[in-house]
């Protein structure tokens, strides 16, 4: 049987050096024409720290290759394509089933990405390969609309894009919304730094999201869709044009789809990177061809949306969820998670994590199953401090709270946000309130400029950390910092303003000591600030090999060969290049 | 409608309309709820958060413009929370407000002067107004016209560019000229309450006089024989003659302030004296007028004066004769006054002493280049040591030479010894000027209390209330402060008067609530770069007596500045506070709650204003960025000329493109100014130097086109006023156009005819110009007979004038009364024979509700600019737009279907639109053929045939089968391209066929030009005269039987009327008139006709909305309109109406006009056609 190799050619394969890859295996394969091979791509599986991926499938067996430059390709090509042997030294996964990498995989759940990875995105037919559009079939012949609402409510699924409102009563909404001309909108404008996770379901699976909204579209009397993505994701975009061409083409979308009553057309819109698009009414404005500023609510959406008329509105993994519990039953979706949060949530693993990358798990896995079991603790084995959840607009978890499950009420019971899926990890060496200053110039970046707390007060918060991280903090500092942000908790108008002060409380809440010590002592306790931190020499490690000081751009650094040298601390601009440059450990922070 | 809530509102139970938001249930329950982004006729945009208000059932903090009310509500609008959330809103905003309320004149001037606003007043003349701006203040200008120490010029930023501008100078001029002027003052009823004031100095006769003005008794104990404090006996004649001070004084008295001198308090009278006498509070303002000793060996020689001793003597015993060297010691202005009193006295050599340089110098530049230049020899470094005598001789004053050291305290230098440097300094008089103390014997022998003071030199007084420790005492100027300037006295003074006005009327001492007022300085230093673009000036210098000649003398040495050195000056001033300060919700709601503006001080934006625009000038700097003019431009009015540009904190208002204002779309309505809450937007003004004029509004109409929009005359008198059109009643929209808003220029136009003028005598009296048109009327009509006067009067003019001026014409014997518009095209477009009116045969507003809209003919936009931004308002809520014939600009992105036929072929269009409804099988005709006319009607109706709008037309045509759309068609007479009455009739016809008359939002709106056309066609034609008499009159002139014009306000070119060798033809032609027109310049007799402003009256919108208005401004002339008509009238038949007269005579000739005598009567007379057939539906006929 003819062997099958796929390349894994989402964003984070392509930009590891995957294209490479697959144009050598091409010449590969022309070179041996006289033996047959599928080649083909496939979209993210989630290991994204692993990439380039290639998948051998030899019809009984599945291998996965790791790390794949154009010289391993050409290994593994002579040996497992040419010779039948497996190379067993980049092999980290054996039929899903076994391997080194098989933790990462091991507590996972996967509806979500379910394909992403198995499946060519732009194939039609692998699609359908796997169930592909039995979901929409199903409930545009053997459905009422209210029943599909009905098993999306039972399902208990809840709103993926962070603020968790119960799905199925968001449609109900919209359905009940009098007027014929109404909107299905998947938010796609994914924003927070670090997140990826509807750029891996888009480039990897386009098809169940387009399913997803069809569905949705049925559901609540909806004739039309818009995806609103990010220009920023152009595989996504063109993913998902090409989908949608396809389909139109098969009838599978369009007027009278499936030869039914049915008819549904969708559009992709590009949005120009704001990130408060992202807002569901912003969002409408942008579509609109207005600025895109988060509108007054009441009206909702669900009312009076895109066009004054009624819209429903979710993000791509919402949508992404739709056709399996559709299929399989919103009973077999409850059954998964905790009481009040159902089903699985991918994750974006990112920062000191030893595996970064997508993972999706089942709702109640704790955090430090996700951390320790799932991405293999820290890296360099250093102490896990927190992860930042919901990125912007979420909070720290502290490693003491490792414990919480991931259920939207636990997580907001600490102060975070269960968020899209944004995860990052950090250990003892991130710095919490440059951490907390980080994100706030990220939120306040992106503030549209319209409300008064946003657009001012978020600065002045900002201004506050940047002079405590500065080393010129003071003692009334983070009395005002919890009073402005008391404040604009409670007085923007849009989510980007209201939990834009969550890094701060939580870090607050948890790291208050970090502060403290930024302000009265004038140290980084994570040794990270710049202004904070002495780079010193232990004279004890020190063998005066001279490295140091050759490679300071100072000059700030002195003394004799083989003898301990000094650093100037008037000199010293605080690069740390000596730190990286030592051999011998030498040279620490303080 | 939503449900019927019920709540609760700072405690008052509210039943409300479940869809209203709180702020509109508080603002119709008469609760403030202060609130910037919110604008009623937008949506809610809750950026501002300043309406914040707390839910106390819930404790959650909503924004009340945006939050619809809801059952159960608590809402508090003024709790802790709120009051701090609302505070946090505007500190923030402020953060980010680079502007200033005040100049810093203001500011640092402490008697509060408006400097800015009487510069901008002196600039324009207007002198007498200036110095009473700064009476308001300040009681005592002419002395600090003089004699101010002029923190104002220290602090003018005008000292970035070059020098400050000569603020003091141009308050001299003011009281020079105008003081004589102020008139006699009006006593106001006395309070009951009495205070007494001790001093008679600065302090207390200002404190004085602001108490008196308030009501209180005050009385004045002076210990000298005069008043005046150190103004009297501590400046010299030559700086400030007693005579002017007297003039000051005595006007300040004359207030009704009674004055006791020569009682000193502790000695002749004690505090307690003044208690027992009744005296509810006292002042405390003795001032500081003995001199400080030198501390120095051998002092108290006889030869030895403090420098205000000696200064006082010569006041009160005249100069006594000075010989030899005169050495004075200190630096400040004392020391200047008497070495320069001492070269008056006849010393041969006078020297200051002074232990630092000159840069330290305290006294004023100006006095020390003076006193220089009168031969003042000034020793520098020097500091006494001892005096030295010899047997009771004056050898002179031992000597230190200095050099200066590291800065003290005060920031100068000190000033050191150099060791063994003693020098003799050989003179026969020492008098020492180094500081005053204060007597403080006047605390002697009182029980009331012991007042505190510092050791026994100054009364200790809240430097903000004035109070001592003492109740009822207050203490204020150089008793607390120590020596300082006539101004900080005059600044105490008042600032004592407003607190004990306070604590008398209220019992409690309260601090005086300073308004907020933001300033550049307090986000940062002065960014100076600006100044550098500006042109440099030379400051004016005062002109004086010569140096030589005036030692001779006690005379003034100052003697003012020129007239144009006044205008100099005042338009050297930058401006620098805001125009919008009287107005401004960000400063109001500021102060209301206190807002800090340094409180979060951070990194904020600096922009260049925009004022290259003729009437809208931008100032970023300012924005609040509410969105209100962005949203009202583009929004409610389709022009899109203003946006926000960039994201986030670089958020900015302005046009896209970083295009001027001026280049983009605007139509320069201006309505941007008006919803802007802030002076971000503000008129761009007319005005010399714009000032901060305080206007006060007076409501009136627009006297441009017939939309009759209501306006408010914002003005400080007739010269200089601003047109705004707040909201204040439902129908009034609050909006205006650039013609309403702008171009009333002619209202305070100075090239107006003033004066009457008789052809052969020049100027003459309103008599003798009355007299003369009744005099040749007569003859005309006499020789000529009935109908040989043509009496032309304007569509502009007023209703009662046009009847008055109409009831004139009958005593003439006239039938001929017509607008030149009307004569030149006598059958004008009318539908009176259809309806039993000649009126539009819906209202305005009733656009708003349309379906379809069909707009005939050019020009709507910028005829009735106003109802324009109805009808794009209706389209953009839903309405089809059809426009038949030539499209506005304004309206191509409005328009659904474009009918562009050729001019004159509108009517065919209709009659096509018609043909083709009655053509179809879906028409019912059961309710227009009982209309007569309808046979002959439909009889010649044809289907559009191969018109090329055929598609369009029929199309159309299927809309109106449709009874349910609502059909409004905008006959758009004021366009000039348009005045085909069959088009009207054709309108009129398709709103019949369809059966739309008398039905809501149905109906055909008829715009006119001129802002009484309505009433001018109801009074002339329904009262007068005769469409077929306007047919007469057209024929009669052509044939030359008019021998005489009479011209009522017409301003139309008269050349376009009439033939050069018609108007040769006439006999006599009279006008009242604006301006000089065509028509006033051949009249014989022109008398001055003046604009609605300026006087009572009535006009009629073109809906048919009857708008009385009162006059904001005295007739320029002293005479009405109507007191002119009356004259005449008077005149030829002894009779004369009042206005109530004729307001009754039109009500009873036309009742629709029952407005205008009871006030009762909705100003509509049209009648709500969902109500009532109306005034149409009675003799409804088609035209054929």
């Amino acid at each position: 049987m003819a062997k099958t190799i796929t390349v894994g050619m989402a964003t984070c394969g392509v930009s590891a050096g995957a294209e490479k890859v697959l144009g050598s295996l091409k010449s590969l394969a022309d070179v041996h024409k006289h033996i047959p091979l599928n080649i083909g791509t496939t979209g993210c599986i989630g290991m994204c720290y692993r990439e380039p991926l290639v998948e051998i499938n030899d019809g009984t067996h599945r291998y996965l290759y790791a790390d794949v430059t154009e010289e391993k390709l050409k290994s593994i090509f002579e040996n497992h394509v040419l010779g039948n042997t497996p190379v067993d030294e980049w092999l980290i996964l054996r039929d899903y089933q076994s391997g080194t990498e098989f933790d990462f995989l091991r507590k996972q759940a996967k509806i979500v990405l379910r394909n992403c990875g198995f499946i060519d995105p732009d194939s039609l037919d692998d699609y359908i390969a796997r169930d592909g559009y039995q979901a929409i079939k199903k409930a545009l012949t053997e459905m009422t609309p209210e029943e599909v609402i009905e098993v999306i409510t039972k399902s208990g699924l809840r709103g993926r894009g962070g603020g968790g409102f119960p799905t199925g009563m968001k449609w109900k909404f919209a359905r009940q919304s009098p007027g014929t001309d109404k909107y299905v909108i998947c938010n796609a404008d994914e924003g927070d730094p670090g997140a990826f996770m509807d750029r891996s379901a888009l480039e990897g699976d386009p098809h169940s999201v387009l399913e997803g909204m069809m569905i949705c579209g049925y559901a609540i009397g909806a004739s039309h869709g818009y995806v609103y993505c990010r220009a920023e994701y152009p595989m996504a975009v063109r993913r998902l044009k090409h989908s949608i061409k396809v389909l139109e083409g098969k009838n599978m979308l369009g007027d009278n789809m499936f030869g039914t009553n049915f008819s549904f057309h969708v559009k992709v819109k590009e949005g120009a990177g704001a990130f408060v698009c992202g807002e569901e009414t912003a969002l409408i404005s942008s579509i609109e061809g207005k600025r895109g500023t988060p509108k007054v609510r009441p009206p909702y959406p669900a009312v009076r949306g895109l066009w004054g008329k009624p819209t429903n509105i979710n993000n791509v993994e919402t949508f992404a969820n739709v056709p399996w519990i559709v299929l399989n039953g919103g009973e077999k979706f409850a059954a998964m998670g905790t009481e009040k949060s159902k089903g699985s949530k991918v994750f974006a693993i990112a920062g000191k994590a030893k595996r970064t990358g997508l993972v999706e798990v089942p709702m109640g896995i704790s955090i430090k199953e996700i951390v320790f079991d799932v991405c293999g603790g820290i890296k360099g084995d250093r102490k896990f401090k927190a992860v930042q959840m919901g990125g912007p607009s979420g909070g720290c978890i502290p490693s003491s709270h490792a414990d919480t499950k991931i259920d939207y009420e636990e997580i907001m019971k600490l102060g975070a946000i269960m968020g899209s899926g944004g995860m990052i990890v950090m250990d003892e060496t991130t710095c919490m309130v440059e951490m907390a200053r980080f994100f706030l110039q990220f939120t306040q970046n992106e503030s549209c400029g319209k409300c008064t707390s946003c657009r001012i007060g978020t600065l002045r918060m900002l201004e506050i950390l940047e002079r405590i991280v500065a080393g010129e903090g003071r003692e009334e500092d983070i009395a005002t910092l919890e009073h402005l942000s008391g404040y604009i908790k409670q007085a923007s108008s849009c989510g980007l303003g209201l939990t834009a002060p969550n890094p701060v409380l939580t870090t607050l809440k948890y790291f208050r000591e970090e502060y403290e010590s930024h302000i009265r002592d004038k140290r980084c306790l994570s040794h990270s600030c710049p202004a904070l931190v002495q780079f010193l020499i232990n004279p004890d490690k020190c063998t005066g090999c001279t490295l140091c000081a050759k490679g300071c751009p100072s000059k700030a650094i002195t003394g004799e060969k083989k003898k301990p040298h000094l650093i100037n601390q008037d000199l010293c601009i605080k690069c740390g290049k000596c730190h990286t440059t030592c051999n011998f450990d030498a040279i620490y922070k303080d | 409608m939503g449900k019927n809530v019920t709540i609760t509102i700072n405690g008052k139970k509210i039943t409300a309309d479940s869809d209203k938001t709180i702020l509109n249930v508080a603002r119709e329950n008469a609760i403030h709820i202060p609130a910037m982004c919110y604008e009623p006729r937008l949506e809610p945009h809750r950026s501002c958060l300043v309406c914040s208000v707390e839910d106390k059932k819930t404790n959650k903090l909503l924004m009340s413009c945006a939050m619809p009310v809801a059952d159960g509500m608590e809402i508090e609008t003024d709790s802790p929370a709120a009051l701090q959330a609302r505070k946090a809103a505007l500190e923030f905003l402020l953060s980010n407000h680079y502007a200033d309320c005040r100049g810093p004149c203001h500011t640092n001037c402490p008697a509060n002067i408006d400097i800015q606003g009487y510069l901008a007043l002196a600039n324009v003349g207007k002198y007498h107004e200036a110095l009473q701006l700064i009476r308001e203040t300040n009681p005592m200008p002419i002395v600090c016209g003089r004699v101010c120490v002029k923190y104002c010029e220290a602090n003018c930023r005008r000292n970035y560019v070059d020098t400050p501008a000569a603020i003091n100078f141009v308050k001299r001029y003011l009281t020079d000229l105008e003081y004589d002027k102020l008139g006699k003052p009006v006593i106001p009823p006395r309070n009951g309450k009495k205070v007494a004031v001790i001093g008679g100095g600065p302090s207390g006769l200002t404190c004085a006089y602001f108490l008196t003005t308030r009501g209180y008794e005050v009385t004045i104990f002076e210990s000298h024989p005069k008043l005046g404090g150190m103004l009297r006996y501590g400046i010299p004649e030559y700086r400030l003659a007693e005579k002017v001070l007297d003039k000051e004084i005595d006007y300040i008295i004359s207030h009704g302030i009674n004055v006791e001198t020569g009682v000193k308090i502790g000695k002749d009278i004690t505090l307690d004296d003044l208690r027992a006498k009744g005296y509810n509070a006292i002042y405390l303002a003795i001032g500081a007028q003995v001199g400080k000793p030198m501390g120095i060996h051998n002092e108290d020689s006889p030869h030895v004066m403090s420098g205000v001793r000696f200064l006082e003597g010569v006041k009160k015993s005249g100069p006594p004769k000075l010989h030899g060297t005169v050495a004075v010691v200190g630096g400040g202005n004392t020391a200047i006054d008497v070495s320069r009193t001492a070269v008056r006295c006849g010393a041969e050599k006078v020297a200051i002493l002074y232990r630092r340089t000159l840069d330290e110098m305290p006294a004023d530049k100006e006095e020390i280049e003076d006193a220089m230049e009168e031969g003042v020899e000034i020793k520098l470094l020097t500091a006494p040591k001892a005096v030295v005598t010899d047997n009771g001789d004056l050898l002179g004053l031992e000597c230190f030479e200095m050099y200066l050291g590291e800065p003290d305290s005060s920031g100068r230098r000190k000033p050191l010894q150099k060791t063994d440097s003693e020098f003799l300094f050989k003179c026969d008089h020492i008098f020492s000027a180094i500081g005053q103390d204060c007597d403080l014997s006047v605390l002697e022998n009182r029980r009331i209390g012991e007042i505190k003071t510092r050791g026994g030199r100054t009364i200790i007084a809240d430097p903000e209330t004035m109070a001592t420790n003492v109740e009822g005492v207050f203490a204020g100027g150089d008793v607390v402060t120590g020596p300082k300037a006539a101004v900080d006295a005059i600044g105490a003074g008042r600032k004592a008067a407003l607190v004990i006005d306070k604590y008398l009327s209220t019992g409690r001492i309260i601090k005086i609530h300073d308004e907020f007022l933001s300033s550049k300085t307090a986000l940062s230093e002065l960014d100076t770069s600006f100044f550098e673009e500006i042109a440099k000036t030379t400051r004016t210098r005062m002109h004086k007596h010569d140096p030589k000649e005036r030692t001779r003398h006690f005379e003034e040495v100052d003697l003012g500045i020129t007239t144009e050195e006044v205008e100099h000056e005042a338009s050297r001033c930058l401006t620098c506070g805001c125009k919008t300060i009287y107005d401004c919700d960000l400063k109001n709601y500021s102060t209301e709650v206190g807002a800090v503006q340094r409180a979060y001080r951070g990194r904020f934006k600096r922009y260049k204003a925009d004022t290259r625009h003729p009437y809208v000038a931008l100032d970023p700097n300012k924005c609040i960025l509410c969105g209100r003019c962005v949203r009202y431009c583009g929004d409610l009015i389709g022009i899109y000329a203003l946006g926000f540009v960039n994201r986030g904190f670089e958020t900015v208002m302005k046009p896209a493109m970083d295009k001027p204002l001026a280049e983009t779309t605007c139509i320069a309505c201006g309505n941007c100014i008006e919803v802007c809450p802030t002076g971000a937007i503000e008129f761009n003004s007319a005005y010399k130097n714009p000032g901060v004029f305080r206007t006060s509004p007076q409501r009136s109409v627009c006297a441009d086109c017939g939309v009759g929009c209501r306006v408010d005359i914002n003005s400080f008198d007739r010269d200089i006023f601003y047109i705004t059109a707040k909201p204040h009643e439902t129908y009034v929209e609050g909006e205006l156009c650039k013609k309403g808003r702008f171009e009333s220029t002619y209202l305070r136009n100075k090239d107006r005819i003033q004066a009457a003028v008789e052809d052969s005598k020049g100027p003459v009296t309103l008599d003798e110009a009355t007299q003369s048109i009744v005099k040749n009327l007569n003859e005309i009509k006499n020789r000529f007979g009935k109908d040989s006067i043509l009496f032309l009067v304007s569509p502009g003019t007023p209703n009662e004038e046009i009847f008055t001026f109409s009831s004139i014409a009958k005593l003439f014997d006239s039938s001929l009364i017509a607008s030149a518009e009307d004569l030149m095209k006598a059958d004008f477009p009318d539908i009176a024979d259809m309806t039993g009116m000649n009126l539009s045969t819906i209202k305005q507003d009733e656009v708003s509700d349309a379906d379809l809209i069909i707009n005939i003919g050019p020009g709507l936009t910028t005829q009735s600019p106003v109802f324009g931004f109805k009808v794009k308002r209706a389209v953009a809520n839903g309405a089809q737009f059809v426009q038949i014939g030539a499209l506005d600009d304004e309206l191509k992105r409005y328009v659904s279907t474009l009918i562009d036929c050729r001019k004159g072929q509108e009517r065919k269009i209709l009659d096509s639109i018609a043909g083709s409804i009655v053509k179809d099988k879906r028409f019912d005709k059961s309710a227009s053929e009982k209309i007569e006319g309808f046979k002959g009607f439909i009889g010649q109706l044809k289907k559009p045939g191969r018109s090329k709008f055929k598609e369009k037309i029929e199309g159309l045509a299927g809309i109106l089968l449709d009874s349910s759309k609502k059909m409004v068609v905008i006959y758009n007479n004021a366009g000039t391209d348009n005045k085909n009455s069959d088009t009207l009739n054709s309108a009129m016809n398709l709103l019949l066929l369809t059966d739309r008359m008398n039905r809501p939002s149905n109906g055909v709106v008829i715009t006119h030009n001129a802002c009484n056309s309505q009433g001018y066609r109801d009074l002339v034609f329904g009262i007068f005269t005769t469409k077929e008499n306007l047919k007469n009159a057209h024929k009669a002139i052509k044939e030359g039987k008019v021998k005489a014009i009479v011209s009522l306000n017409e301003d139309i070119d008269i050349a376009d009327a009439f033939s050069e060798d018609i108007l040769e033809g006439m006999e006599f032609v009279a006008s009242l008139s604006m301006f000089n027109t065509s028509l006033a310049r051949i009249s014989k007799v022109l008398v001055p006709y003046l604009p609605i402003t300026e006087s009572d009256g009535s006009i009629v919108s073109f809906d048919g909305r009857v708008l009385k208005f009162r006059k904001v401004f005295n007739p320029v002339t002293g005479h009405t309109n109507l007191d002119v008509l009356n004259r005449i009238l008077h005149l030829a038949s002894g009779k004369s109406y009042s206005i109530d007269y004729v307001r009754e005579q039109i009500a009873e000739r036309l009742p629709q006009y029952a407005e205008l005598i009871d006030t009762k009567k909705s100003s509509f007379y049209l009648i709500d056609a969902a109500k009532d057939k109306g005034l149409f539906g009675k003799q409804l006929r088609f035209f054929s």
